[in-house]
């Protein structure tokens, strides 16, 4: 084993550090508030580290070597933007939610799983390794399905808290099956190692199947419709992990395959084309919305829609563009779900066109939020404004007409947000906002506008390392073309939207798709139950024998080739045995009373006891005779108050009954007599015989592979022991609890 | 190996199979341990079926006997013999609590009185 985690150490122990701390949170609600602050200062630190830490630098252990996987970490240009933002964000949303959820019943468990999601969502950026990366992916998933359920007692939680799971964990699963033909073709897991498979016959398959769990994940259409039930979690996840980080994962994954599979044929037709849709249904998404939470996760499905077309052109400007819009993305949608979580902690309204009046009782939060709309709409001095630019740029003419029709719903989202919820009189009632909750969202605009006036320094240290040098350097100062046009218009339309039309709450097409999806699933499987599993209990074991026929016929029929052992006639001794356990079947089967077909069962086992005696077998017939003895007697305590044994079923259903079974039977012997007659497949009988003595220091063989070689197998044994004589227990000590209440 | 052996399996596996589609809840379970008897002796017999000394280690270098028999199949049944207990006990178990609370032997009809 090789050990090597010196330079990522600091990391992992701040990572255990944050586990910890989530763990104490979830054990210990009382003191959730201080835990998250610490929680904020752990991942502001970890950002820290992780600016620090030189890139190329990486860990790993192994896991199993023979196929070689291993447990990888690594830090590059991409791994350190997003971890900048996983870090990053999670110091706001952890500063935010110590406040936000202080009166929250479930807050400790809340700010633990934010904690282990944190964690998971390191490791999905960091990993060196397809495997890796690809538990960490499914971890977030875990995390998020227990953060969007975590009001459990509510229908529609848990409903939401499936989709996304099921919706997520389904791409994930045809993601695996492209990492696994990655591996096949590339022969390693390994992301610094997989060489460019653009030009490889398989790689369209892979690129699908990749797409498709970067679709699920990144809530692209036809995929969208998980992201807004989603926000039936609280306000500080819904910023987090469904806005800020884990949604990005998919864009994450195409960015970092890019480079090995962005020349394939299938990589730009699918990917814009998916993006293009997505940014139209998610805009339109949030037009129509009206729930505060609703209209920003439309517009997070539009932003990753325009993320998921960029890195779909493969060139070197797109990618530049998506990066540059992702970290402003970040910053200014993180503000608005925290602006729409203090809308709803001042108010108690979660609708948009109920919010009136509250710009004179907050001033810092209007201009936060006004800094943030600037983000959605696209427009004045700030980091989303100079992706954007950049990103239109980089778009050939199809996909600009697409983003063109996005961006006014966008704008108008952004205009309904900005002016109504703050003009007018203040209402009455409202509650004091607590500076922990208005900090972050301010910190956040101030850093876009930061990032807007300086993109240039952004561009130089998180950027070029990704996509290389030679990028044109980014300018907040639009340049006159198409695209600062496509812009203005945007605006102006947007703006007319807004003031023009009303929120439909309409329910999307997918949405409806999926409830259908689910629905038909029901019915269907409760109508293959009826056909098949009918009743009476007792009349399916026909079926099963009838399958188990079937599929022992099929397998003769495709390998009918079958070497037949020399059988020979028996001894004496076995002949007689062979006559006490054939009479005892006999009886047991033709036996009047209860009594005798329990007595000719005894003679069956007894039987098999001495045959196994004859045959070599001391321990097993030890074994039989006294399982036998003790079957016997627990029959006859169960029964023998019972009356004469009546006959049910009528002659010809019990001759169908027979032949069925004698020709399962049949086909179980011939499978018998075709394993025998090739003793070639039974080696492994050699093995413990030479090892018995030196490595068991025991005679006898039976009993050294039972007790020492394949000691965990007995445990599994003496587990289902001990379950059965649970079962019992418990079968009868209800009887007990029952007679005493009569 | 002796044309005995496949014909008990035989024998068992039809016994049993036949066995446990009857109505009666007892015959249901004598059907269960004639199965479990049947699929322990398939699997003994699989590992070559003749009359053999035990797989017991002799003399001074602790040799296997000459045409010993296969140690593995044993151990396996040996376990297989156990859990088919179990499987027998927990059965008996429930039939006895089903003909306490239903008061009938016939599984057809403790079936139909379950669904009133």
């Amino acid at each position: 084993m090789n050990f090597d985690l010196t330079s990522l150490q600091p990391l992992l122990v701040l990572s255990c550090l944050a586990l910890i701390l989530g763990g104490a949170a979830a054990v210990r609600p009382r003191v959730a508030e201080g835990i998250s602050w610490g929680l904020a200062a752990v991942s502001a630190l970890m950002a820290v580290v992780i600016g620090l830490t030189p890139l190329g630098t990486r860990a790993s252990v192994p896991w199993i070597p023979d196929w070689s996987v291993e447990w990888s970490l690594h830090i590059t240009g991409l791994s350190r933007l997003f971890g900048l933002v996983v870090c990053g964000m999670g110091t706001f949303v952890f500063a935010y939610a110590s406040r936000y959820l202080r009166d929250y019943e479930r807050r400790g468990e809340c700010i633990g799983l934010l904690a282990a999601f944190m964690v998971s969502m390191l490791g999905v950026v960091l990993a060196a390794d397809l495997v890796t990366l690809f538990v960490a992916w499914e971890l977030t998933s875990v995390t998020s399905f227990l953060l969007i359920g975590i009001e459990r007692e509510r229908e529609s939680a848990r409903r939401a808290a499936v989709q996304a799971f099921v919706v997520t964990g389904a791409g994930a699963l045809a993601m695996l099956a492209g990492f696994v033909m990655i591996y096949q073709v590339a022969g390693t897991w390994r992301l610094d190692q997989i060489p460019d498979l653009s030009s490889h016959p398989s790689t369209p398959w892979i690129v699908g199947l990749v797409a498709l769990g970067a679709m699920a994940k990144s809530a692209q259409v036809p995929f969208q419709f998980w992201l807004p039930s989603a926000m039936e979690a609280p306000t500080p996840v819904s910023a987090y992990l469904h806005s800020a980080t884990m949604v990005k994962a998919g864009v994450f994954l195409l960015l970092t395959l890019g480079p090995i599979l962005g020349k394939s044929l299938a990589w730009t037709p699918i990917l814009a084309t998916v993006g293009c849709l997505t940014a139209l249904a998610g805009a339109h998404l949030a037009w129509q919305a009206d729930d505060l939470k609703r209209i920003l996760a439309g517009t997070t499905v539009s932003s990753l829609g325009l993320m998921v077309a960029l890195v779909g052109l493969s060139k070197q400007l797109a990618t530049g563009a998506v990066l540059v819009f992702l970290l402003g993305h970040c910053l200014y949608k993180g503000a608005l779900f925290m602006v729409a979580g203090n809308f709803t902690f001042i108010s108690g309204e979660k609708k948009a066109s109920r919010l009136s009046g509250l710009g004179r009782a907050y001033p810092l939060l209007w201009a936060s939020a006004l800094v943030a709309e600037l983000g959605l709409a696209g427009f004045g001095p700030v980091l989303a404004f100079v992706g954007k630019e950049v990103a239109f740029k980089a778009a050939p003419l199809s996909m600009l007409i697409a983003l063109a029709v996005a961006s006014p719903m966008l704008v108008a989202c952004a205009w309904r947000l900005a002016f109504a919820p703050f003009l007018g009189p203040t209402p009455t009632g409202a509650r004091p906002l607590p500076l922990a909750m208005l900090l972050p969202p301010v910190l956040l605009g101030a850093m876009s506008l930061a990032g807007g006036f300086a993109p240039t320094a952004i561009q130089s240290w998180l950027i070029d390392p990704v996509v290389g040098p030679g990028l044109k350097r980014f300018s907040v100062i639009p340049e006159l073309d198409a695209a600062l046009l496509a812009t203005l218009l945007a605006l102006g339309v947007g703006i007319w939207l807004a003031l023009k039309t009303r929120p439909t709450n309409a329910v999307t097409l997918a949405e409806r798709a999926y409830g259908s999806v689910v629905a038909w699933l029901r019915q269907t499987g409760e109508s293959v139950r009826a056909t098949t599993q009918d009743k009476p209990v007792r009349k399916r074991v026909l079926t099963v024998i009838l399958v188990a026929t079937t599929v022992l016929a099929i397998g003769f029929l495709a390998d009918p080739s079958m070497v037949w052992p020399d059988l020979q006639l028996p001894t004496v001794p076995v002949l007689l045995v062979a006559t006490l356990i054939f009479g005892g079947a006999v009886a047991t089967v033709f036996a009047p009373t209860r009594i005798s077909g329990i007595v000719s069962l005894g003679v069956t086992g007894l039987g098999l006891a001495l045959l196994f005696l004859l045959m070599g077998a001391p321990d097993l017939a030890m074994t039989q005779l006294t399982v036998e003895i003790v079957t016997v007697v627990i029959f006859v305590l169960v029964f023998h108050h019972l009356p004469r044994i009546g006959y049910h079923a009528t002659r010809s259903i019990r001759m169908r009954d027979a032949v069925a079974a004698l020709v399962l039977a049949g086909f179980l012997t011939l499978a018998l007599l075709s394993v025998t007659g090739r003793p070639d497949l039974a080696r492994s009988a050699e093995f413990y015989a030479a090892n018995s003595m030196p490595l068991a220091l025991g005679k006898n063989v039976v009993n050294t592979i039972i007790v020492d070689f394949r000691a965990m197998d007995t445990l599994g044994e003496i587990t289902v022991l001990a379950a059965a004589a649970l079962g019992v227990t418990s079968l009868f000590g209800k009887s007990l609890a029952h007679k005493e209440e009569a | 190996m002796t044309i005995v052996l496949p014909a008990l399996v035989l024998v068992l596996f039809a016994s049993g199979l036949f066995l446990i589609q009857r109505h009666t809840v007892v015959k249901v379970l004598f059907g269960i341990v004639l199965i479990g008897n049947a699929a322990n002796l398939l699997v003994f017999s699989s590992a070559g079926m003749r009359l053999a000394a035990p797989p017991i280690l002799e003399g001074k270098d602790y040799a296997m006997p000459p045409g010993a028999s296969d140690p593995v199949a044993q151990a396996l049944v040996l376990t297989a013999i156990v859990i088919s207990f179990a499987l027998t006990v927990l059965a008996l178990a429930l039939a006895r609590r089903l003909s306490q609370s239903m008061g009938d032997d016939d599984l057809d009809k403790i079936d139909e009185e379950a669904e009133l």
